[in-house]
């Protein structure tokens, strides 16, 4: 019987290092979010550059101009991932075209807000893109 | 004659053997995640460099704003006229477009001096054409960077005022 004690004793104490081990030194896990990141970056130099190019208001009532520059940036031979996109005017007082808004799994989105002078009258209207890893 | 007994009986050997063994797995079991751990830390700290990086060279206009080849204390390829975000000037990538990274390591230095970046790092700056293509602008990229151990790569899009005319340009930073 003295035997078996002390082996009980030992799996006892077994359990107990077991789990001081397990609370003082915990099991470290890295979840990285730079994916996420890198497309919250891409949405904003899109769109800033776009601003930059003065393009807003062309790319917001012509879908097939939007399109063509989107194309262009990212290409998939060229960038080595694929993206989709879309946009959306709100307040959308100048007539612009609708977007079909793509399937997407995770996808982030900014908008930016424009002033037009039309030949009714200064008109303002937001513009936001979107970008998207493909469904 | 004083006989000892049940000094090394074979359920004390078993339960001593288990109990080292115990002990040896939980330490192997923790020690195997170290190394992928600090493998890992190493990769984000990383993509936070190439992030500064490439916003730096995207964002600001270095020192001084208006800086050439002779007097830049901090590279930058902002457009100190417009003070705007994602507008790189044309001038400015002219002006270090004559330095050979892979050729002379003086210049690749001279990067690493004036963006205060002590790691190997690799640079492209592309101008994207109507039809997608990447034309070349600058490329920094010593001999001794390794293109099998990149473990971050930052891509942004920017418009590049080419001496008035406004183009789209790409910047890619590696480390």
């Amino acid at each position: 019987m003295k035997g078996i004690m002390s082996i009980i004793e030992v799996m006892i104490t077994g359990m107990i290092l077991f789990v001081a081990f397990l609370h003082f030194f915990p099991q470290y896990a890295i979840k990285s979010k730079w994916d996420k990141a890198l497309l919250v970056i891409k949405v904003r130099d899109s769109l800033n550059t776009i601003d930059r190019l003065n393009k807003t208001y062309d790319f917001a009532m012509s879908n097939d101009e939007f399109n063509s520059f989107m194309n262009r940036t990212f290409l998939p031979e060229k960038t080595g991932g694929v993206v989709v996109w879309w946009k959306v005017i709100e307040d959308n007082n100048i007539g612009a075209p609708t977007y079909q808004i793509p399937y997407f799994t995770e996808g982030y989105k900014e908008s930016i807000v424009d002033v037009v002078n039309t030949t009714a009258g200064y008109k303002v209207y937001s513009f936001t893109l979107g970008l998207g890893y493909p469904y | 004659m004083v006989e000892i007994k049940a000094q090394l009986t074979i359920q004390y050997l078993a339960s001593f053997i288990f109990f080292i063994g115990l002990v040896v797995l939980v330490y192997l079991g923790y020690s195997a995640n170290i190394p992928t751990f600090v493998k890992e830390v190493e990769k984000e700290d990383t993509y936070s460099k190439a992030y500064q990086l490439s916003e730096i060279l995207v964002n600001n206009p270095g020192q001084p704003r208006n800086w050439n080849n002779i007097n830049v204390e901090r590279l930058g390829l902002s457009d100190e006229n417009f003070n705007k975000t994602n507008l790189i000037s044309y001038n400015k990538i002219q002006q270090i477009s004559s330095k050979n990274c892979y050729l002379n390591i003086n210049d690749f230095k001279f990067f690493q001096n004036k963006l205060a970046m002590n790691r190997s790092f690799s640079i492209f700056i592309f101008n994207i054409t109507e039809n997608g293509d990447r034309k070349p602008l600058f490329d920094c990229t010593p001999s001794t960077f390794s293109r099998t151990t990149v473990n971050a790569t930052v891509k942004r899009i920017a418009a590049l005022n080419n001496f008035g005319k406004i183009e789209l340009a790409e910047i890619i930073v590696q480390m």
